[in-house]
């Protein structure tokens, strides 16, 4: 069990770690999340005592690492697997770390095989490839039959066996009970290994709950459809005030209606149906979202676009709520970071699926008025009425997030095969274009892409 | 012993697999002994024969017993004049390379109180030293006695007050050299730096107070800031060390004793010091 209270670290005038209060608990994996130079290192070597903070304090198991009477007994850490001395057998390193707590040369022989290193064993250190640096780290980590282990990237240079064997084992040390406490940057392995997740970002707390919520807020109910008439099924869909984007692939993404409200629909109406699933987002969007603003080292203006959104994605508007439970205290606005608010995941308003297809002949109801008209949009807008954006972006419903992709540039809406009636006469005549939401406005620092693109010259 | 717990004796016993484990302690401590071995085999044979030279130009009746002194002076000399070189290296490594590998996050982890650890790998060294210097003064005083067989003008004997003083002074004055080399290590943390500073410090003032010592103008004492700088230098390590193995040591302000305990100082310095700056420093 870790306790992180009101954890604070400045060096000079950065604040690396910023009042970060949070509980790592027993018997689960708790992943640590974030950008690099969040903070995620600094906060183990505070709990591990090999830095003091400015303020707050770190226990484990209710006591200070340094008053612990054997620290590798409770505590199991890896912070760089490089530490080794380039000239000391692998063993010898273990035998050394053994003999100050007195553990018998049988336990590290024993770690040395459960870690896979054998055979390596009496070759130097310096000799190592990554894979094994890393497995060494582990064998340190693990040595004394820690209560809690601390590990920062454990599996970096790991092979997907290795990989695939670290998870496991982490799992299996969990469900026995003890505290398991991992950093990575490989979120597809935090979002199957991890039970609770902890995301930070310029030393703050972003979030801190368990995956499963984590990954259950992000989505809403998004339905992939593809069918030979999708056009009917857009128009129905707006009809019915939901939302749906084109990916340009001939499918369709309908967000507010599961795939059984669909299926209903569409037998009703007698459309086939060729594929139609939910569309789960992954935590690795979710994730982006969340520390899109508080990247600490973003590649600016490279030919590929900003890492966060190529030419054809639109930029992200959500921004990362502060903590996704109930803090005692209000987020605190700090002058030097941009003001982040509080703003709920879920998609479009909630409405029961059952109201809007009817099967009598009743005329669907009004479209239900959503709080944020700007996502009520249909087709791809024309590029060039907003002066000051560049051509490639299209708007998009925010919502739908970045794995939504609109038609790529230059293509005309009725350039698809599945509806050569496409006009823009379906565009009613009132239609306000340049009514267009003050949310692009407002921030800068996601409305305008970098512009130094080669074919945007 | 048979709770796994983290005990201060078990903190030596892992230093010393430490320190036994790496190839370069065993070539530091193996060229140490064999410098001083020959070193000391080339002092005693340059004995000889300036005896035999002497006898040759005089007549042995003028010549007394023991006019060179004792062996043991010489024998400390060549035991000294490298062996300080490499212990004071290891005694830097010992610490520095912990920081330059990395491995000082996981000894600071695993064993938390951070001056136990220094002083665990302080009590290593300072074995490893006696141990060490004790073997070669031995060993090279037997080498030279065997040369010096049949040598009149040098004092062969070990087992004596004066020549025990030299000896028994000569180890201390090593431990506290390294130890001294061991705090500045731990201070600077780089091997580089901490090497040319205590090369400095051991080595290149002494080379100053003794060029302003010989900047005399006119015979006689130094005077005025001359003077200073030549009492000052007498408080440097070495020159404060050097006078615990002379046979008759000629000092302004210190007697043999004393010189140890000034050197001693400046081992205490640097060891608390290099506490304070451990405890209070961030492991990066």
């Amino acid at each position: 069990m870790i306790d992180v209270t009101d954890l604070t670290k400045r060096f000079g005038r950065k604040t690396a770690v910023d009042d970060l209060s949070f509980s790592v608990r027993a018997g689960m994996v708790t992943g640590f999340l974030g950008p690099n130079g969040a903070g995620k290192s600094t906060t183990m070597r505070l709990i591990l005592g090999l830095d003091r903070p400015n303020n707050g304090r770190a226990r484990v198991n209710g006591r200070t690492y340094k008053s612990t009477k054997a620290p590798m007994t409770e505590v199991g850490a890896l912070l760089d697997s490089k530490s080794v001395h380039p000239g000391r057998t692998a063993r010898n390193h273990l035998r050394a770390l053994a003999a100050t707590h007195g553990i018998s040369r049988k336990r590290v022989d024993e770690v040395i095989e459960m870690v896979g290193l054998e055979s390596v064993a009496r070759k130097r250190a310096g000799t190592f490839s990554p894979g094994m640096s890393q497995r060494l780290g582990l064998a340190i980590a693990l040595l004394g039959d820690p209560q809690t282990l601390i590990l920062d990237e454990p599996m970096n240079g790991l092979d997907p066996q290795g990989v695939a064997w670290l998870r496991n084992l982490l799992e299996h040390l969990s469900s026995e009970g003890r505290t398991v406490f991992v950093s990575s940057h490989l979120i597809s392995e935090m979002a199957q290994l991890a039970s609770h997740l902890i995301i930070i970002g310029r030393g703050q707390l972003i979030a801190d709950s368990p995956t499963a919520e984590l990954a259950e807020k992000g989505s809403g109910v998004v339905t992939r459809v593809r069918s030979p008439e999708l056009g009917e099924l857009a128009e129905a869909v707006k009809e019915a005030g939901h939302t749906y984007t084109d990916p340009g692939d001939g499918s369709l993404l309908i967000s507010g209606l599961t795939p059984d409200a669909i299926g209903d629909e569409a037998a009703y109406r007698g459309w086939a149906i060729y594929e139609m699933a939910p569309v789960h987002r992954t935590l690795e969007e979710i994730y982006m979202e969340l520390t899109h603003s508080v990247q600490e080292f973003q590649a600016e203006n490279s030919i590929f676009g900003s890492p966060m959104r190529s030419p054809s994605k639109p930029p992200v508007i959500l921004k990362p709520p502060v903590s996704m439970h109930t803090i005692p205290h209000e987020a605190p606005v700090q002058h030097h970071r941009r003001d982040v608010e509080p703003q709920s995941l879920t998609t479009t308003g909630s409405h029961r699926v059952t109201d809007i297809f009817r099967d009598d002949d009743t005329p669907p109801p009004d479209p239900v008025h959503i709080s944020t008209p700007h996502l009520q949009l249909g087709p791809v807008r024309s590029p060039q009425t907003r002066p000051g954006r560049a051509p490639t972006d299209s708007i998009v419903p925010s919502d739908l997030g970045p794995h939504v992709r609109p038609r790529p540039m230059g293509v005309h809406p009725s350039a698809d095969s599945w509806d050569d009636s496409y006009d823009d006469t379906r565009i009613p005549e009132s239609y306000d274009y340049d009514s267009y939401d003050s949310d692009y406005d407002d921030d800068d620092d996601y409305a305008h892409p970098p512009r130094s693109r080669a074919w945007e010259v | 012993m048979a709770r796994v717990k983290l005990s201060f004796f078990r903190m030596i016993r892992a230093e010393w697999i430490k320190i036994f484990t790496v190839r370069s302690t065993g070539w530091i401590l193996l060229l140490c002994i064999l410098i001083s071995i020959g070193l000391s085999a080339a002092f005693a044979a340059s004995l000889q024969y300036s005896e035999v030279m002497l006898r040759r130009s005089s007549e042995s009746s003028d010549l007394d017993p023991g006019a060179f002194g004792p062996l043991v002076v010489h024998v400390v000399m060549a035991c000294g004049l490298f062996g300080q070189l490499f212990f004071m290296i290891l005694s830097i490594l010992m610490i520095t390379n912990e920081y330059s590998t990395g491995t000082v996050r996981s000894t600071f982890t695993v064993a938390p109180r951070r001056i136990r650890v220094l002083i665990s790998k302080m009590l290593v060294l300072v074995v490893i030293c006696v141990v060490t210097f004790a073997i070669s003064v031995v060993a090279s005083w037997a080498v030279g006695y065997l040369i010096l067989q049949n040598c009149v003008l040098t004092d062969l004997t070990l087992i004596s007050y004066t020549n025990l003083r030299i000896a028994g002074g000569f180890l201390a004055k090593m431990v506290l050299v390294s130890l001294f080399c061991f705090g500045l290590g731990a201070m600077i943390r780089s091997t580089a730096g901490s090497i040319g500073t205590s090369v400095a410090i051991l080595w290149v003032l002494p080379i100053i107070a003794a060029t302003v010592a010989s900047m005399i103008s006119g015979a006689g004492e130094p005077v005025g800031w001359r003077e200073w700088i030549v009492k000052i230098g007498e408080f440097l390590p070495t020159n404060a060390g050097d006078l615990i193995i002379q046979e008759n040591p000629s000092s302004r302000v210190f007697l043999p004793w004393g010189g140890t305990a000034a050197l001693g100082g400046w081992a205490f310095g640097s060891i608390i010091l290099a506490f304070i700056a451990t405890a209070r420093r961030r492991i990066q």
